[in-house]
């Protein structure tokens, strides 16, 4: 039995077998073959040759498609090495006449290649070793068969564990088989939290290193509430934790009854809960739990299901099932905010080895480079906008120009609109998020050219101190309640409110109790969350009065040290609301 | 073999894979990119070659590289500045290096769509 421990990202607790996504390194099953099996070996590597061209290919295009011809062609510059004649005989013969397996003589002939260029010394031209290293795991993929798209054809139950996921590998997963996820790297907002948070099912992230220490279909213990991966349960621990998971499964059907209640303070203040969600499947989740609206449509994942930019038709229908599920509620679609963390696997690899992704081309940058693109998203958008009472957000706002230029573009798709006679609604409120620190110190100016704002947490956070939250090594560093993001948010708040703006708080820091309070006597009236948090939030809510709020904010905003402001927050909620304080742990 | 092409004189014997006297056709180059003879360049040069009939060979002081291999071409290490000797032999070479030539004069610009 061995325990690991790491960041618990979404509560539960679940128990069953361990699938283990391929890591980077992809192991060798065998270096030689017997000699009748050579021409199966050789069949096998034709065939993985074929498959690794055409993933190049399609690469290629879409690399070209999204972000121009030079990135294209480093894929095709990579297809040119793998056709190479002298390369592939130099295999061939390895395979044929000493009996290496097709992965053996691959890496074989490689690595010698890679060594040659590592020899020519601190040039640019040892750095195409890298690219080598690249091929090489690329090919192996193929001749393994370990595609990392595997996560689509799960057969049955499985905990998911790997070094990290991305959203490409999770886009197609078979989400009625996924019970948990636990993973080496990542942190509270990365991809994997998103995501177990949006299917409502355990995970534990940042756990180091465990990988090599477990086998595929050995039965593990995730505990989302307390971080723990435990490998190879004894019998006692099996008991603890299954009697632990009926605890909590009960505790869930408790707060399910909290969906009809108003979310009102003591002294009848509404407060809007709305819901934060990827798919539109998520929806239900949201009506179940009587939220007031969708707060945040987060819409990269259209983008990632498809594998290539999703058609003006494919995003209507997801935009128009998603405001058809919500009656007359508000739902407020945000523009794309893909880059970064969220680009394909491979097109990562090789494109974003920049020194700083998070500061570099993504989200709203990306749609004001990539026109066709930002066109397409906003007519399905403005045509669905028919259906019900959508908002269209633009995220990543940084400057006062970037905003005009997007509502420039906004305006020129309507008036496209108009002349092919596409009915579509006119008057659709527009907002920003406020994330960046630029936009939330000259809030003042971005408040008259905005219908709302909506501060998105876990970015504002990063910028503001400067911790990159997948960082193991820095992430006690990142911290909502540090007083210069109070600041921020109150700057925000202030410019709001001379505007008569209204302003709503979507990143996880709205989705957590213990923070409600500060945010509420702080004059938020709106928030967005995790539509698990929605009873809870409520009931929170329903504790409070707003005199309280506001003496808690203030006193908050007093203390000088994150640390004091988050164990004074947690104090205070065991006092409002005594049986919330212990689960959760954020 | 001929192709009724007149050879350039001046004959260049060197030890490794070369090619022979006969109807050989030579051009001399300079890299002016900045970042030298690097990756999409080389993927370029390597494209052309494995399109035409003839064989080209690409020289650099003592080493001699087959210019429809990308990593052999790459070996070569040509920064900006460094002269480069094309070597193309059979059907066509000529054509073949007056293209080849115009990529390293133009810096491998492909025209935008």
């Amino acid at each position: 039995m061995i325990l690991k421990q790491g960041i618990p990202v979404s509560p539960g607790v679940v128990i069953g077998p361990a699938f283990v996504v391929g890591a980077e390194d992809y192991r060798i099953p065998q270096r030689f073959v017997r000699v009748d099996d050579v021409q199966h070996e050789l069949n096998r590597f034709d065939a993985g040759m074929k498959s690794v061209c055409e993933e190049l290919l399609e690469h290629e295009q879409v690399a070209s498609e999204r972000l121009g011809k030079q990135y294209g062609a480093i894929f095709a510059a990579h297809l040119l090495v793998v056709q190479d004649p002298k390369m592939t005989s130099e295999v061939i013969d390895l395979i044929r006449t000493q009996c290496y397996s097709a992965e053996y003589a691959t890496t074989k002939v490689l690595q010698q290649y890679a060594r040659r260029f590592q020899s020519l010394g601190d040039t640019v031209f040892s750095e195409r070793s890298a690219d080598i290293f690249d091929l090489e795991r690329r090919m192996l993929k193929h001749l393994l068969g370990e595609q990392r798209e595997d996560l689509s054809h799960l057969t049955s139950p499985v905990l998911i564990l790997a070094n990290n996921l991305t959203p490409s590998e999770t886009a197609n997963l078979s989400k009625q088989y996924v019970l948990g996820f636990a993973t080496e790297a990542g942190g509270r907002t990365s991809h994997t939290a998103i995501l177990a948070g949006a299917l409502e099912i355990p995970a534990v992230v940042g756990i180091g290193k465990f990988l090599e220490d477990v086998s595929g279909g050995e039965i593990v213990i995730i505990d989302g509430s307390t971080g723990e991966l435990i490998i190879d349960p004894d019998e006692a621990t099996r008991q603890r934790f299954e009697e632990a998971g009926e605890r909590y499964r009960d505790q869930v059907e408790r707060r399910k009854l909290f969906a009809d209640l108003v979310p009102e303070t003591k002294d009848g203040v509404r407060i809007q809960i709305a819901g934060n969600i990827e798919f539109p499947e998520e929806v239900e989740h949201c009506v179940e739990r009587g939220a007031d609206g969708i707060g945040l449509y987060r819409t990269e994942f259209l983008y990632l299901e498809e594998g290539e930019n999703p058609n003006e038709e494919v995003q209507y229908r997801a935009y128009k099932k998603v405001v058809e599920l919500m009656g007359d509620h508000p739902v407020v679609i945000r523009t794309l905010d893909l880059g970064a963390d969220k680009v394909p696997g491979s097109l990562e690899n090789l494109l974003f080895k920049t020194e700083n992704p998070m500061l570099g081309l993504r989200s709203i940058r990306l749609s004001l480079q990539n026109q066709p693109m930002f066109k397409t998203q906003l007519r399905a958008i403005l045509r669905a906008a028919l259906l019900g009472d959508i908002r269209i957000m633009f995220p990543l706002i940084s400057t006062l120009r970037e905003l005009r230029q997007a509502k420039m573009i906004l305006c020129d798709v309507m008036e496209d609109l108009e002349e092919e006679r596409i009915k579509f609604r006119r008057d659709v409120p527009v907002g920003m998020m406020v994330e960046v620190p630029s936009a939330a110190i000259l809030a003042d100016q971005f408040a008259r050219e905005v219908d709302f704002f909506s501060i998105g947490t876990n970015d504002l956070i990063q910028y503001t101190l400067a911790v990159d939250r997948a960082d193991m090594n820095v992430a006690n560093l990142y911290n909502a309640v540090d007083p210069a993001v109070l600041k921020m948010i109150g700057m925000v708040i202030e410019a709001a409110d001379r505007e008569n703006k209204p302003v709503t708080v979507c990143g996880q820091m709205s989705s957590e109790p213990r923070f409600l309070p500060v945010l509420l006597g702080m004059g938020i009236r709106q928030i967005s969350v995790t539509p698990a948090m929605i009873p809870e939030l409520k009931q929170v809510i329903r504790s409070l009065d707003m005199r309280r709020a506001k003496k808690i904010a203030a006193h908050a905003r007093q203390l000088d040290f994150a640390r004091d402001v988050d164990n004074y927050l947690r104090g205070e909620l065991h006092k409002i609301c005594p049986e919330y304080a212990q689960s959760f742990e954020f | 073999m001929t192709d009724g092409r007149v050879s350039r004189s001046f004959l260049i014997f060197r030890l490794s894979k070369t090619m022979t006297s006969s109807d050989l056709v030579q051009k001399h180059v300079t890299v002016k990119l900045e970042q030298g003879l690097h990756m999409i360049p080389c993927s370029l040069i390597a494209k052309l070659a494995r399109e035409v009939e003839c064989e080209i060979r690409i020289l650099r002081d003592d080493q001699s590289s087959d210019a429809r291999n990308v990593l052999d071409l790459l070996m070569l290490k040509a920064e900006m500045g460094t002269p480069l000797l094309l070597e193309g032999r059979g059907n066509g070479a000529s054509e073949a290096l007056d293209r080849l030539a115009k990529m390293f004069d133009e810096n491998f610009e492909t025209p935008s769509e």
